[in-house]
Parts: C-alpha cells; sequence; structure tokens
C-alpha cells in the first residue's frame, strides 16, 4: 500500500497537479463535455485534479475512466499541468493489480485497451451510422490490424 | 561536421554482460570521420575492447537514411570457426532500425551469467531473461516473445541449434536464417545473448535532396535490372544454378520480400506444406518459409533436390546454417530420416563444419577463397559474374565498400553501375569535400580487407 | 455532383515489405525519416508470407468523422477525408472507430498524423519501387455502363418502335420467337401444345439457361423504361416488408396460367407492362389508352425500389430464374479483395437488390442468387478492386483466396 501511494505521489508530482490555479480553461475545452450527459464537475480534469491535490481516493474514483487521454487540457493549461498524464498515470495504477471492469479487454489478446465509457460513447456514435461494422469495437488496434491483414492480404 | 548529425544519431551503447549494465557514450567525432563506420569502425571497436570477446553491431552512414538497400547492421566478431575476425551482414531491417531505436554501434562485452534477451527501443535497452525462450524453435520464440514483448519491429535470435553449441548455428534474421556462416550465433549463445531486438520508433534526419536523389537512382536501376523473375531465382541463375535447381522453385507461387527501402527483392516467401516442422500460427494449413540465404538454398537444394523446402525450412527454424547441414548429412536418405539427423546434429555434442576445400562456397564453385569469404560472414553469394567483379579482389572490395556505408552488400554486387561516389553524394553533396571522404572510404575499404 | 471517391488501391501479390512507402511518408509527417510515424504502415507477416500495407480508405462514409468528439475531421469534395488540425485535440477515438485499422497514431509523438492522399499526389504512390500501390480517383468512363445502356435503346427501339409487338410474338421467316411466359399461358388457355410456339420461346429459354437472366438486364423494353424512370427518382421510400417476398412472382405466374386456363384467353397478357408497351407504340397504340396507362403505372412503382416489378412481381422474369437455375455463369463477389467496410458500392448500384451489404462487411463473399441476378453488371462496373466478377459455374469459390475467414 506504501508502495501504491509513494507511486499516486510520483504521479501527481509528473503532471504537476501541484501547480493548477484553477483557472478552468482545460474544463472548457475538454470534449467530455460533448461527449457525455453526465458530465459534471467531478468527471472534468480540474475536478480530478482538485480531488488529487486534496489527497482524496483517485485511484478508486470512478470519474477517471471517462478520459480520452486527449491532448486538449494539456495543450491550453497555462501551469504546464497535464491531466492527460495525471489520468494516464492513475489508470495505470488502478490496473496494477487487476484489471478493472472500467477497461475494455481486447478479444483476441486480452490486454486493456480502452476506457469503458469512452467505448460507450465511440459505440453509440457508430451505431446508427453502422451497425455492422462496430464489431471492430471488440478488437484492440493492433489486434485488429492483424485480422484485417489475414482477410486481406 | 554535418556528416555525423544528419547520418547517425550520434549514440554508441556499451554493453557489460556481466553485469548488464549499460553505458550509452556519444558517438566519438574522430571515430566516424576517420573510418565512415560500419564494418571499419566496428573493427575498431573491437580492438578497444580486445580480449572481452566482444561482438560489435554496427551501422554505416547511408544505413536508414534514403539510399536505396540501407538496411544493413554489420556484426563484427572474432569467428570461432576460422579464428580471424569476421563481419556478418545482417539484412531485412536490422541496421535501420537500430539507427531509428537511437544508436549507431552498440559493442556487447563479458557474458551474461543466464540467458538474455536484449531490447533495444528508444535510446534505452532492456534486458529480458530468456529462460523460457531455450531450445524453442523461431516459430515458438517469435510467437512468445510478440506475446510477451510487444512492438518488435527487428530482430537478430539465435535457434535452438545454438543452445546446444553447435559450432554450424547460424544465427537467424527475423525468420529467414542470414548470410552468418562463421559463427555469430554460437558466439551469441556463449555468451549467453539470445537475441538482439529492435523497436525503433524514432527518426532520422536527411539531407535536402537525397529523396529525389534517390529516386533518380533506383530508375536508373530498374532499366538495368539482370534477368527475369523474382529477385531469388535471379541471383541463383547468376550463380550459375542448373536447370534442376530453378524447377524446384515456384516461380508463380512466389511472393517477393525486400529489405529496408531496396528496390531489388532478392528474398522471397514459398509456401510448404510440411506441419511437422512449424508451430506457428496457422492458416489454411499453408506455412511459408522465408527464403535469404542463396547460397545455402542452392546447396541444399544440390543435395536433397526436391525435399529442400522441408530442410531448408528445417534449417530456418531450428538456426542452422544449411550449407553445414548439405555437408555433413549424407545424400540420398528419405526426408523423414534426414530431418531426424539434423535433429540429432544439435542434440548431440559439438557439431563442426568438415573442412572445405579452398575454392567453394557450399557446392557452388567460385572464385572467391573462403576465408575472403569468411570475412564478411561466408554466406555473401559470389556474385563475380556482373560487371567488373570478375576478380576476387573486386568483389571483396565492393562487398567492404558496402559493409561500411551500410548498404546490401548483394544490392551493391548486383548493381555494378552504382560507384562509391553516388553513394557518398547521400553523406556529402558538395563536390569537394567529397574526394577526400572517397579518400577516407578507400582506407577504411583497405582497412576492412587487409585483417 | 457527388463528392469523388479518391483512395489509394494497394496489391498485395506485388508488395515486397521494403517500406518505401513509409519512409516518405514520415517525411512528409514529421520531416525525418521514421516508418513508425507514417500514416501507411507495411505489416511483415513472415507466418502467412505476406506483406500487407494498412492505409486510410478515405471511406465514402467515413466512421472516423462520426466518432470524432470535437468534429474536426470532415470528408472534402475532392473525396478526401481530413483532419482539421484546429479542432483535433488527438484523443484517438478516430483509430478507434477505423474499421480498416488504418494507423493514425504516430508512435513516437502519441500525436494523430491521418493520411490525406497529399493533396491528391501521394507520394507513396509516387515512390512505391514495385508499383504496388496506385491512386485512383474512382472510375472515369465505364464502358459496361454505356454498353448497357446502348444495347437497351436498341432494343427498346427494335422491339417497340420498330417492330411493333414483337417481343410477345414474333415470326420472321423460318424465326419464331416468343415470350416463355406468354406460350406457356396460350398453352393453358388453348389445352393444346403448338410445337412451333414452344421452340419460339426455346430462344429465350436458351439463352437464361446459358447466360441467365440477361434478357432482364439488357433486352427487356419495360426494364429500360423501369431504369430509366430509376435514374429520375434519386431517393427510394421502400417496400412495407410483407410485399417483399421474391416468391410473388412465381404466385404471378402460377396465377396468370391458371386464369388462362379457366378463362379460355391470355387474361394477363392483356396487362402486362411488356406487352402493353410494345403494343402501345404507334397508331393502334393511340386506341389502346388504357394499355399505355399500365406502364407509367407500374413503372412508379420505382419511387419504392429499383425495379420493382422485376423483383416481385414479373412472370417472365419468373420464368426465365427458373430456367437461370442451369445458368453457366455466375457473379462473384470476392470480399478478400476489396474493402468491405467502407465500400460496398456493388450493393448499393444493384438495382434488384440481391447483394447482402451485412454479409460484405462481415467480410464474407455474399453468394448472389443467379435466379434473382438480372445480369445487368453494374457490380463488375462499379466495384473499384475488381473483387466483382463473372465466374464459370463449376468454378469452386471466388476469386482470390477460395476459402473465408469471418471477423
Amino acid at each position: 500500500m506504501k508502495a501504491q501511494e509513494k507511486r499516486i505521489s510520483d504521479v501527481k508530482r509528473f503532471a504537476g497537479v501541484y501547480r493548477c490555479v484553477e483557472c478552468g480553461k482545460c474544463v472548457a475545452v475538454c470534449p467530455m463535455s460533448d461527449m457525455y450527459v453526465n458530465f459534471s464537475i467531478a468527471m472534468s480534469p480540474r475536478g480530478i485534479i482538485k480531488k488529487a491535490i486534496v489527497g482524496e481516493n483517485v485511484v478508486g474514483d470512478e470519474n477517471i475512466w471517462y478520459c480520452t487521454e486527449c491532448n486538449a487540457g494539456t495543450d491550453v493549461c497555462p501551469q504546464g499541468v497535464s491531466c492527460r498524464d495525471l489520468i494516464h498515470g492513475l489508470r495505470e495504477i488502478a490496473m496494477d493489480d487487476m484489471i478493472p471492469a472500467n477497461m475494455k479487454q481486447c478479444i483476441v489478446c486480452h490486454k486493456p485497451f480502452v476506457a469503458v465509457p469512452v467505448e460507450h460513447f465511440v459505440f453509440a456514435r457508430l451505431s446508427a451510422e453502422a451497425p455492422n461494422v462496430i464489431r471492430v469495437l471488440e478488437l484492440c488496434p493492433s489486434c485488429r490490424r492483424e485480422r484485417y491483414m489475414e482477410r486481406n492480404a | 561536421m554535418r556528416f555525423r548529425e544528419k547520418n547517425y544519431t550520434g549514440k554508441m551503447g556499451v554493453i557489460d554482460l556481466s553485469d548488464l549494465s549499460v553505458q550509452v557514450a556519444p558517438l566519438e567525432e574522430s571515430l566516424i570521420s576517420e573510418h565512415i563506420g560500419g564494418a571499419a569502425v566496428n573493427r575498431i571497436l573491437l580492438d578497444r575492447y580486445d580480449g572481452n570477446d566482444s561482438i560489435v553491431l554496427g551501422t554505416g552512414p547511408l544505413t536508414g537514411s534514403f539510399a536505396p538497400a540501407s538496411c544493413l547492421l554489420v556484426a563484427t566478431f572474432r569467428s570461432p570457426l576460422s579464428g580471424k575476425i569476421s563481419n556478418v551482414p545482417l539484412t531485412i531491417r536490422n541496421g535501420s532500425e537500430m539507427k531509428f531505436a537511437g544508436f549507431d554501434f552498440l559493442v556487447m562485452n563479458n557474458t551474461a551469467s543466464q540467458p538474455m534477451i536484449l531490447s533495444v527501443h528508444e535510446g534505452t535497452m532492456v534486458f529480458h531473461p530468456a529462460g523460457p525462450l531455450l531450445n524453442l524453435t523461431i516459430a515458438e520464440m517469435s510467437s512468445i516473445m510478440r506475446r510477451e514483448i510487444r512492438d518488435i519491429r527487428s530482430w537478430i535470435i539465435a535457434g535452438p541449434a545454438a543452445d546446444k553449441r553447435a559450432v554450424s548455428a547460424s544465427v537467424s534474421v527475423s525468420r529467414g536464417g542470414s548470410f552468418d556462416k562463421t559463427g555469430l550465433a554460437s558466439v551469441m549463445a556463449s555468451k549467453n545473448i539470445k537475441g538482439v531486438l529492435f523497436n525503433g520508433i524514432d527518426g532520422l534526419s536527411y539531407g535536402d535532396n537525397d529523396l529525389t536523389r534517390s529516386e533518380a537512382m533506383m530508375k536508373g536501376l530498374s532499366t538495368s535490372l539482370h534477368g527475369k523473375g523474382p529477385g531469388f531465382s535471379r541471383i541463383l541463375q547468376h550463380l550459375g544454378a542448373d536447370s534442376s535447381i530453378m524447377e524446384l522453385l515456384p516461380i508463380k507461387k512466389m511472393r517477393q520480400r525486400a529489405c529496408y527501402h531496396c528496390p531489388f527483392p532478392c528474398m522471397c516467401h514459398v509456401e510448404v506444406t510440411n506441419e511437422t516442422l512449424f508451430d506457428g500460427k496457422d492458416s489454411n494449413g499453408i506455412r511459408t518459409l522465408l527464403l535469404t540465404d542463396h547460397l545455402g538454398f542452392m546447396t541444399l537444394a544440390d543435395t536433397f533436390n526436391a525435399d529442400v523446402f522441408p530442410i531448408m525450412a528445417a534449417c530456418n527454424e531450428w538456426g542452422l546454417d544449411p550449407v553445414a547441414v548439405s555437408q555433413i548429412i549424407p545424400r540420398g536418405g528419405s526426408l523423414d530420416e534426414v530431418l531426424s539427423m539434423i535433429k540429432g546434429l544439435f542434440s548431440g555434442p559439438e557439431l563442426k563444419v568438415k573442412e572445405v576445400d579452398g575454392h567453394t562456397c557450399g557446392t557452388v564453385s567460385c572464385s572467391i577463397p573462403r576465408q575472403e569469404a569468411d570475412r564478411f560472414g561466408g554466406g555473401i553469394p559470389p556474385l563475380t559474374v556482373i560487371g567488373d567483379f570478375d576478380s576476387p579482389e573486386n568483389w571483396k572490395r565492393r562487398v567492404a565498400l558496402s559493409m561500411i556505408l551500410g548498404i546490401c552488400p548483394i544490392f551493391l554486387l548486383m548493381f555494378p553501375d552504382i560507384t562509391d561516389v553516388d553513394l557518398l553524394s547521400f553523406i556529402d553533396p558538395e563536390k569537394e569535400s567529397r574526394s577526400s571522404l572517397q579518400i577516407r572510404l578507400q582506407a577504411a575499404i583497405d582497412d576492412v580487407c587487409r585483417a | 455532383m457527388p463528392p469523388r471517391h479518391s483512395y489509394i488501391l494497394f496489391d498485395p501479390e506485388k508488395c515486397t515489405g521494403c517500406g518505401t512507402c513509409e519512409m516518405v511518408c514520415s517525411q512528409r509527417n514529421t520531416a525525418k525519416i521514421a516508418p513508425s510515424s507514417a500514416s501507411i504502415q507495411v505489416i511483415r507477416d513472415e507466418d502467412l508470407g505476406k506483406n500487407f500495407a494498412i492505409l486510410c480508405q478515405h471511406c465514402r462514409r467515413p466512421l472516423c468523422l462520426e466518432a470524432c468528439p470535437t468534429r474536426a475531421i470532415e470528408k472534402g469534395d475532392d473525396g478526401i477525408v481530413r483532419i482539421n488540425k484546429l479542432f483535433c485535440v488527438e484523443c484517438g477515438l478516430c483509430t478507434m472507430a477505423c474499421p480498416e485499422a488504418a494507423p493514425l497514431r504516430d508512435q513516437k509523438t502519441r500525436g494523430i498524423n491521418k493520411c490525406d492522399l497529399c493533396d491528391g499526389d501521394p507520394l507513396c504512390v509516387k515512390h512505391c519501387p514495385e508499383k504496388a500501390l496506385t491512386f485512383t480517383r474512382g472510375k472515369a468512363f465505364r464502358w459496361i455502363k454505356g454498353l448497357r445502356w446502348s444495347v437497351q435503346l436498341v432494343s427498346f427501339l427494335l422491339l417497340v418502335m420498330i417492330l411493333v409487338g414483337t417481343f410477345c410474338y414474333f415470326t420472321a421467316g423460318a424465326v419464331t420467337l416468343a415470350c416463355p411466359a406468354g406460350v406457356l399461358q396460350n398453352v393453358a388457355s388453348s389445352k393444346t401444345i403448338v410445337l412451333v410456339g414452344v421452340s419460339a420461346a426455346l430462344a429465350l429459354l436458351i439463352l437464361t439457361a446459358l447466360a441467365g437472366r440477361l434478357f432482364c438486364g439488357w433486352v427487356c423494353p419495360f426494364g429500360f423504361i423501369l431504369d430509366l424512370v430509376g435514374t429520375i427518382i434519386p431517393k427510394k421510400i421502400g417496400w412495407p416488408s410483407f410485399l417483399k417476398s421474391r416468391m410473388t412472382k412465381y404466385g404471378v405466374l402460377v396465377g396468370a396460367v391458371g386464369a388462362s386456363s379457366v378463362l379460355g384467353y391470355q387474361a394477363f397478357c392483356t396487362i402486362c407492362p411488356i406487352g402493353s408497351l410494345c403494343r402501345s407504340y404507334g397508331v393502334q397504340g393511340v386506341f389502346r389508352g388504357a394499355e399505355l396507362a399500365i406502364v407509367p403505372a407500374i413503372a412508379s412503382l420505382e419511387v419504392a425500389e429499383r425495379r420493382s416489378w422485376c423483383r416481385y412481381f414479373c412472370p417472365v422474369g419468373a420464368v426465365l430464374g427458373i430456367m437461370a437455375n442451369a445458368r453457366l455463369i455466375n457473379i462473384v463477389i470476392g470480399a478478400k479483395q476489396c474493402k468491405k467496410f467502407s465500400c460496398t458500392q456493388c450493393a448499393e448500384v444493384c438495382p434488384v437488390g440481391v447483394i447482402d451489404k451485412d454479409l460484405l462487411r462481415e467480410g464474407v463473399s455474399p453468394i448472389i442468387p443467379m435466379t434473382e441476378c438480372i445480369m445487368c453488371m453494374r457490380c463488375i462496373d462499379r466495384c473499384p478492386y475488381g473483387a466483382a466478377k463473372i465466374n464459370v459455374r463449376w468454378r469452386k469459390g471466388v476469386p482470390g483466396i477460395p476459402e473465408e475467414t469471418r471477423l
């Protein structure tokens, strides 16, 4: 448990969360606000950063699994805080012991490759357009590539 | 000097296998400005760490660049067979991937305490224990490595034959054997280094007109391609393979394969349907065999005729030198007998290549003396019929040129129109300074050819 | 004009895996030689002995465009799918959505580098030493299309305008030709078999038995009218599903023959749209106003589906469909060769809708029921990958590799 706490604090320091000035620019650009109807301050990068600063249990938090790990928040931050690195690091720690239900595993190689809420979003977007195509969402990109080659070459 | 910045990543790694420590040192300016690179620099590095039984992996200035066939990684070591220094060309993508992984030269000193795999990635090196991989075929190893270590873009690996300390083991580049006939695999096995994996995701800068220059060069080549059909069979033709060997090749079914940025696909995939040999992925019962070793194939075909494909596949999978196999196994047995005999070869005690006649490379008679061929790994086809490489001396210099610059030697032998000046223009487009470079290159060639 | 469909075609047979395409692509993407940053990736599989380049197919309906949360991806009028760097936040949902597994992520910087076909002059195509990559903007000239329309026009002129009323029954010297459905009704109504009549019907039946329902797609004058109307009416509203039974036409055939035998005259032929069309031209056509009305009435069914009459009702098609079971040639679509996710143009262009789009998207070659196929060869004409072909019947499987793998 000690080791995990040390790693969490490493991740926080690496992401630079203590520099956060709570300007909210990351929330303004965050694509999650368009993606999820239940987007809230707790889910937003600012909310997660705040939670990390005050030392709550962020690793066990449901909200870290909504992020797409994009560059938007990191790019606009005036203080150089990287919400992407923070959430990525927290997810890695959460995945240490076991793969949580919030990570989708590839049906071929069983490696987790995307967070479930993100996958749900893509699924919802695509299901209207091409219900037959979305089965590829079961495969991680590299397995998808191999399948694709096996079938086509 | 621009030379270093453009053509090298500027880093070399010195590995002490005894404590698995890695020292990343900047590439010395003087070293490459004097000796250009590749086999010549390897030689200097080998001398520097003399007594450590080192293996030096080195790239040339053109490796990974827009120069055609710039795939070469040169492994320089002291051959256990001849006791002399040998430069083995490692093709496909190894040279370029090593550069993209951030290293120009790797020196491996001393011996590891247990079998290890070295993975080179983004300027760092990671050791993986290779215990579970011992005595597995290359196919089994590759499937395990792909599962355990993601993102492998190319590798050199010693097969199960080398684990048994067979002297005629041959290192395997990708899945298709290699031009190593001087014991690189057994040296690697004796140093407990099972394989080196490269995952080059970085980039290399290039000169302004390199791409157009490369394109112009390739365009010129397409008119001077020698012969017809797949590159592999074309090389066999030039080596003087008779029609009985040529008929064995399923020309229509061969899928061609080329090394990094090479316009001449000298390798090929052939379908084989002997299930007993492989334990890899299954694809409708058809497995393919990657043929890279022209001399090995020719010698085997000469000895075993129609059984050549399963035997060649066995050599590839078990990491054996096909030329040695054809010399040790007597002719005339059935396929199963031959395969069990080959398997018996490396389960037994040490295996040595029979003393061979000074003027043959396997069963291919050629004008290249054995010790000269062994200087360059012993597996480079004696393509002396094309252009003015009719003399062993010219052949030797041509191969040395390719090994120094980091260009595939087969490509340079097949296309005699390409001169060293053409190639040096990728390093230095200025004519004036190029001439001094040319002089140093000639000196480096002399160096490589002398020892 | 609809947007063009530009893309790069890849031939796995020619690829040697040299990676020159990766080099030149990365050189444009990152100003460095860095194959792992390229938007085209060559997979080299030594187990299967294959080299395969994966790249963006610039789908006609791009899924990446749908999945993008910031709507940064757009498909231009030139058919090129581009990412607007201003809006892209590099979240990578496009890589998730891409069914073609196109390499979008730069492995070094984790950024998104999408193929934009080098704005119409792709470097990878230019530098491929084996010419395994070819750039296409879609076929400009479709010769089968031109040929079919002209054959249809000529036969329309011949059957309807010049040789009035001849499709149903026509004698010129020793040659007698007749509509097979008409002959069946004739036999039923008169209760006698006239050898001349049967042999007259044979000509068309033999043609169908050899080459499938070539008549329906290429000759039938009413089919020509339907095709014309179908091109004018672009939007289809679709049929209610209870009407969508292809067996209906056999019922119509049985009904027509039965009615003939009961009533003693060829009742159906008086309302047959093909016959009505043939008879309604010229002087006598004016007097048969009622018959002439049948043609636009049935042609208006095109609003629902293309060739609705041919699909579900035409008794002539039913007779020919039965005969087509004996045909010597098949139309095959090899899913191995095509980009099934993004294309399915063959299914869209098929006037009788016999190509199973869903099956195609799963990577399985659909079996085309030749009793329904009217041999118009639109699929062959349209397929940019050469996957739709005419195959002789005894050759099993489809072009390329016979066995198919499901996803």
